[in-house]
C-alpha cells in the first residue's frame, strides 16, 4: 500500500501546529500516574500542547490547571514533582480546588480589585479522568467521552493491569529527535523486533507478524471510499487503541524478588498494550514489572520520551526494590535506544520533496491510522 | 598454642581481581600477626554466588577464619552486601582491607568489610560504614560521611562535611562538593562536579541524558532540586 503521509506530516512545523489543534486538544492525553498524586497537595507538573500543566491532589481530589498564576503569569509549581500547596511563590497567591485565590496577602491594601474582577480571576481549568492507575487530561472545552477514544474493554484492561502498579516508580526521560508518529508506527510494526532487535528484546520474544485479512482490505477500502461520517470516525479512533496478551516468552526467567510481588495475570507472556495517540505499556516479564512510554510531542522534530518503570505491587516492602527498579531501566536501555536511533535516522533523512512510505499488508494497523489522521487533518470530521 | 587463623577473600569482578592480585601486601597490613594464611574464593558470577558463598563457607571455621568480600558495585552493593551478611550470619567475622600507600586519619571511623584503595586519603572526622569500598586515589576531606554499603570510584572526592546515604554509587572522578547530602540510592556517573544535594533515589548515568529519579509515595514530599554539573 502506498502510504498517503507527506514528509511535511513529519518535518513541518505549520503542520505540527494545526496537528495539535485538531487532534491532540481534542483527545484525552496521558499526563502521569496516579500512585504519585495520592497524599494531599501532591503535584505533577508537564507541558501538553505547549502549555504548562499542573495536576495536583486537593483533599484526595485530583484536579488538573494550565500551571499560571492568574496575576502575573508566574508558574505556581516549578518541580516535576512534589507536595506542596498550589501557592505562587511571586507574591504569594494560593489556590483552592476550584481554582479560584483562596488567599491573596494584602488583598484589599495592594490589589484592590473590584467585586467584578475578583470573579473573574480564576485558573484555567481541564478536565481529568482516571483510568486505574493512570491520569488522563483533556485540553478542550467540550471533551469526547474517555470511553470513545479507548472503548470500554480495553478500559477495563488497563485499569486491571496499571491497578497492578506499585506505588514506588523511576521516571528518566529520552529527548527523542523525531516526530511523535514515528513511535507509534513502530509499535505498531510488528515485523521490525525479529532485525532492529535481533540481540535483545526479540531473544526473549518473537513477535510474529499477524496478517488480519479482513483489516487489510478495509485498509484498502477505506483509501478509497475516505472517512465523512463522524460515526466512523469515532468507531476507527476506538480501533486504535488495543491491549493485553501480546506473545509468549521464549525463556521466563525468574528473579528473587518476583516472591516480592503480586503478579498481574499468571502468564509466562509478554504484554502490550498501546492506547492511541501516544501512550505504551508493556510487560516484558510476564506480570511482574512494567514499562510505561509516554512519547510529548515537543515540535515537528522532537518527541519527549518519558518513560516509567515499576514493579508489580509489593507485598511487602524489600531491601533491594530500588536496585531492582534501577536494573529495569539499565536492562531495557538497548531497545530504547535500538528504536530512538532507527526514527532520529529516519527523521534526520526526511526532506520536503521525500517519497512516501509503502505499506505493506502487515502494516494494515499503521494503514488505518494514517487514513483517519488525513482525514482529521484535512478537516474531513472533527473530533 | 597459638591457632593458626586465616583469612578467605570471596568475591568476583574488577574489584576482587585488584585485591586478590595484591593480597599478601595486605596479610601484613591488617594490624594482627595472627592471618598466617590467605585462601581466595573466585565466584563465577553474582547470579548464583550466595548458594557457592554457602557452600564453600561452611567448609570453613568461623572460629579460626576472617572473611572478605569483594564484589564490584553489582545491583547498587546489595550483591556484595548479600556474601558479606551471609558471612557475617555464618559466624565469620569480616575484616577492613587498606592498601599499604592509603593515608588514614587515626580517629577516622572506617567499619568491616570496607576496602580503601591505592594512594586514597581519609581525611581527620571521616566516618566509614560497614560493606563500602573506596577506590584509589579518592580523598575524602573532613568530617565526611558515608554511609554503609558505598562504592567510590577511583579518583572521586567529597568535599568537607558531605554525608552519603547507604547504597550510593559514585563513579570515577566525581566531585561532589562541601556540605552536601546524597540520599540513599543514587548513582552518579557522569564525570564532573556536583554542587547541590541529591534526593535519594537519583540516577545520574551517560546512558541517559535526563536524570532518573524514583518517586515512592513516601518520597514524593521530597523537592527535587536541579542538579548542577561543571566539568
Amino acid at each position: 500500500m502506498q502510504s498517503n503521509m507527506p514528509p511535511q506530516a513529519y518535518i513541518s512545523q505549520d503542520w505540527f501546529q494545526h496537528e495539535r489543534e485538531l487532534l491532540f486538544k481534542p483527545l484525552w492525553q496521558f499526563i502521569g500516574l496516579k500512585m504519585m498524586l495520592s497524599q494531599p497537595n501532591a503535584f505533577i507538573t508537564r507541558t501538553l500542547c505547549g502549555m504548562p500543566i499542573v495536576v495536583q491532589n486537593f483533599n484526595g481530589e485530583l484536579r488538573a490547571f494550565e500551571n499560571l498564576c492568574a496575576h502575573r503569569q508566574n508558574p505556581l509549581q516549578t518541580q516535576p514533582h512534589g507536595v506542596r500547596p498550589l501557592v505562587c511563590n511571586y507574591h504569594g497567591w494560593g489556590y483552592a480546588e476550584d481554582g479560584k485565590p483562596n488567599n491573596i496577602p494584602f488583598e484589599a491594601e495592594v490589589f484592590r480589585y473590584s467585586k467584578e474582577e475578583r470573579e473573574c480571576l480564576h485558573l484555567r481549568r481541564f478536565k481529568l479522568e482516571v483510568l486505574g492507575n493512570l491520569v488522563f487530561i483533556n485540553l478542550s472545552e467540550n471533551p469526547i467521552p474517555i470511553s470513545e477514544q479507548f472503548g470500554d474493554e480495553v478500559m477495563q484492561s488497563m485499569a486491571e493491569a496499571s491497578n497492578a502498579f506499585d506505588s514506588e516508580v523511576i521516571l528518566t526521560t529520552f529527548k527523542g529527535k523525531f516526530n511523535w508518529k514515528l513511535a507509534y508506527e513502530n509499535l505498531r510494526d510488528s515485523h521490525h523486533p525479529r532485525y532492529l532487535h535481533a540481540r535483545s528484546l526479540y531473544k526473549a520474544v518473537k513477535f510474529q507478524v499477524l496478517i488480519d485479512e479482513q483489516a487489510v482490505l478495509d485498509a484498502k477500502r477505506l483509501c478509497e471510499t475516505g472517512i465523512e461520517d463522524k460515526a466512523l470516525a469515532m468507531s476507527l479512533l476506538r480501533s486504535f487503541s488495543s491491549g493485553g496478551l501480546n506473545e509468549p516468552m521464549q525463556n521466563s526467567i525468574s528473579y528473587p524478588w518476583h516472591a516480592n510481588v503480586v503478579r498481574y495475570g499468571d502468564k509466562d507472556w509478554y504484554y502490550n498494550w498501546l492506547l492511541f495517540p501516544n501512550l505504551h505499556i508493556a510487560s516484558g516479564t510476564g506480570g511482574y514489572s512494567f514499562i510505561i512510554e509516554h512519547h510529548i510531542p515537543v515540535s515537528a522534530d522532537l518527541t519527549d520520551f518519558m518513560v516509567y518503570y515499576v514493579t508489580a505491587k509489593k507485598k511487602r516492602r524489600y531491601a533491594t526494590s530500588a536496585a531492582v527498579l534501577h536494573a529495569h531501566m539499565m536492562g531495557s536501555e538497548k531497545v530504547l535506544r535500538e528504536d530512538i536511533a532507527v526514527m532520529e535516522n529516519i527523521q534526520a533523512q526526511l526532506h520536503p520533496e521525500a517519497l512516501s512510505p509503502n505499506l505493506g499488508a502487515y502494516e494494515h494497523a499503521n494503514a488505518h491510522i494514517e487514513q483517519w489522521y488525513l482525514h482529521l487533518m484535512e478537516g474531513k470530521f472533527e473530533l | 598454642m597459638t591457632q593458626r587463623h586465616t583469612l578467605v577473600l570471596i568475591g568476583c569482578g574488577n574489584i576482587f581481581e585488584t585485591i586478590a592480585f595484591n593480597s599478601l601486601t595486605f596479610l601484613s597490613n591488617l594490624g594482627s600477626s595472627d592471618f598466617e594464611d590467605l585462601k581466595l574464593i573466585r565466584l563465577d558470577s553474582t547470579d548464583v554466588a550466595v548458594i557457592i558463598a554457602n557452600e564453600q563457607l561452611a567448609l570453613l571455621n568461623p572460629a579460626t577464619t576472617a572473611v572478605f568480600t569483594a564484589i564490584d558495585q553489582n545491583a547498587m552493593n546489595y550483591a556484595r552486601l548479600e556474601i558479606y551478611g551471609r558471612a557475617r550470619i555464618l559466624g565469620f567475622k569480616s575484616k577492613t582491607l587498606i592498601h599499604p600507600s592509603a593515608i588514614v586519619a587515626a580517629d577516622s571511623k572506617v567499619g568491616e568489610n570496607c576496602w580503601i584503595g591505592a594512594g586514597a586519603v581519609v581525611s581527620s572526622g571521616v566516618k566509614i560504614g560497614n560493606n563500602t569500598f573506596i577506590g584509589a586515589h579518592t580523598r575524602l576531606d573532613y568530617g565526611v560521611n558515608i554511609s554503609a554499603n558505598c562504592w567510590l570510584g577511583a579518583g572521586s572526592s567529597i568535599g568537607n562535611h558531605t554525608s552519603i546515604g547507604q547504597h550510593v554509587v559514585i563513579g570515577a572522578d566525581i566531585n561532589i562538593g562541601s556540605a552536601i547530602q546524597i540520599g540513599r540510592h543514587c548513582s552518579i556517573d557522569i564525570p564532573g562536579h556536583y554542587l547541590k544535594s541529591l534526593a535519594e533515589g537519583t540516577f545520574i548515568d551517560a546512558l541517559f541524558p535526563a536524570t532518573a529519579h524514583i518517586y515512592t509515595s513516601k518520597s514524593s514530599h521530597k523537592v527535587f532540586t536541579k542538579i548542577e554539573v561543571g566539568n
